[in-house]
């Protein structure tokens, strides 16, 4: 039953979003086709214009349609069918968990996508960027600040934390909802949600910090590329001086740990407090 | 009697929106499996709060409630079919689609029955439900609804702001397509139009149960029951007769 939740959310989300999804593809491959063209700067300017705004626009519609659209789905007059399928609570939930987390990994992915090809367009498809690369590697090369495998790792890892972060928004944005529609907190209405999520976000970030001061988990990349974790400040600096580079791993584990729980919570919520109106 | 024989056993239900404003104060009913009940009383009497409660959209109560000897849940949504006195599908489905979406969760959907349900109120099967009117999305939610073969099925108010053509087509469609066996519990101010369909009665006012016997128990003294229903209602006279 769980995967036919996820079927069916994935495919309300792709009608209520898909088209700008489309634009953007339809842009990007204007783009890379018009590289192939002779035709005048202004239009190529305006071409990658029009792809970047399309992407974010892209982003925009997708957390509206995460935020509002579950929303429709779970507690507005979409609820009456929706609540009453033979499904657990907790399926519900986890397939509105996932099926935003794809999109909003999707829009995120698109941005880049996006830039990379705007950025393809102006330069590497003239030569330049490829000169570009070689002049950044070599004077990294030259100033000694670290293999190219660091990087590679450094940029690995930093995905890992964002596709990560991702997961963590989409439930609180499930949790917010929930808080949104239930006794006395579903007076403020969609503004409510929106605040709740901004609470949120803020509260639970404000406490990783909080964290990091007392045992701040870094990820160390060295120079070489090797990668360990630790709890000393003195490694960290010890690290930084070799050319190394450093990923706060705190808030990671306390986002995870939280995450668990708000997914407990917001089942919990939707078992015991919500009523249909 | 054995509790599998009640399709519903309510015990000590409260219910309020606002505090120190009730809706349903210690509700306690059972409802025999197999009957065609209404469910009557003025509005705002919680009529459709009970049923909301019966369906497992409403969480928020306190006391015991069984449908088919289960707390609401995953296995009594398996088992009831509710029909809501409002508009609820997807505006991005064609009938088609909520046709298939049906198929895909109800194991006792009949896909086949849907569609000969769709040429008989000729909709269009490829037909967007935003598109329709109010009156043929409620045609799509009935024939979803009445096509399967569940073991209870909750209506609210289904003729309500129905022309009485259309009425008798609905009632029809509901009557002679409900599984075998199975319990219906139908809240309606129709009284007069359903008299002869009803084989229970449960009215509510005031928040509590007024009269929950059968029909037959009811009007044995002559009476309709639309009189039963303005001499209870008018005069708040309480009864629970077995």
């Amino acid at each position: 039953m769980t995967g036919k939740l996820i079927k069916n959310d994935l495919k309300a989300d792709a009608a209520a979003i898909g088209d700008i999804y489309l634009a953007a593809a339809i842009g990007v491959g204007a783009l890379l086709i018009s590289t192939f063209l002779d035709i005048s700067t202004w239009v190529k300017f305006a071409l990658s214009v029009a792809v970047i705004v399309i992407a974010f626009i892209a982003v925009i519609m997708t957390f509206v349609q995460v935020i509002f659209g579950a929303n429709k789905n779970l507690f507005g007059r979409e609820g009456y069918l929706t609540q009453t399928l033979p499904v657990r609570t907790s399926s519900l939930i986890f397939s509105k968990w996932l099926t935003a987390t794809i999109w909003v990994i999707i829009s995120y992915a698109l941005v880049i996508v996006a830039v990379v090809c705007v950025y393809y367009y102006w330069t590497v498809a003239n030569d330049e960027g490829a000169k570009m690369y070689d002049m950044i590697y070599n004077f990294a090369q030259t100033m000694g600040v670290g293999a190219v495998e660091m990087y590679k790792k450094y940029l690995i890892v930093s995905a890992i934390v964002g596709l990560f972060n991702a997961c963590i928004f989409v439930m609180d944005v499930l949790f917010a909802i929930t808080i949104a529609n239930i006794r006395p907190f579903s007076r403020l209405g969609n503004i409510g949600i929106v605040l709740y999520i901004a609470i949120l976000l803020i509260g639970i970030q404000a406490a990783s910090y909080g964290l990091a001061d007392i045992a701040d988990v870094t990820m160390l990349i060295d120079a070489k590329g090797a990668i360990s974790m630790t709890v000393q400040q003195s490694a960290v600096d010890a690290n930084t001086a070799a050319g190394g580079m450093n990923i706060g791993f705190t808030d990671v584990y306390f986002k995870a740990i939280v995450t668990v729980f708000i997914y407990i919570f917001t089942v919990q919520l939707n078992e015991t407090k919500i009523n249909l109106k | 009697m054995p509790a599998q024989q009640y399709a519903v056993k309510v015990r000590h239900l409260n219910k309020s929106y606002v505090k120190n404003k009730p809706i349903l104060t210690d509700v306690s009913f059972d409802i025999p499996a197999g009957k065609i009940v209404g469910l009557l009383g003025p509005n705002g009497c919680g009529k459709t709060t009970l049923i909301k409660i019966l369906a497992g959209v409403i969480h928020d109560y306190d006391g015991k409630i069984l449908v088919n000897g289960h707390e609401p849940g995953p296995e009594t949504k398996a088992t009831t079919a509710f029909l809501p006195d409002t508009t609820y599908l997807s505006e991005r489905f064609r009938t088609i689609d909520a046709i298939d979406y049906f198929n895909d969760f109800f194991s006792d959907f009949d896909r086949n029955k849907a569609l000969e349900f769709t040429d008989r109120f000729n909709l269009d099967r490829k037909q967007k439900i935003k598109t329709m009117s109010k009156g043929m999305q409620e045609k799509v939610q009935l024939l979803l609804i009445m096509s399967r073969q569940a073991e209870l099925y909750l209506l609210d108010e289904p003729l309500g702001g129905v022309d009485p053509a259309a009425r008798e087509n609905i009632l029809d469609v509901i009557m002679n397509n409900y599984a075998e066996k199975s319990t219906l519990l139908l809240s309606t101010h129709m009284v007069n139009d359903l008299q002869s369909s009803f084989n229970y009665v449960l009215m509510l006012g005031h928040g509590k149960v007024l009269v929950n016997t059968s029909i037959d128990n009811l009007t044995r003294n002559g009476k309709s029951l639309e009189d039963v229903f303005k001499e209870v209602i008018g005069n708040d006279w309480e009864t629970n007769q077995e």
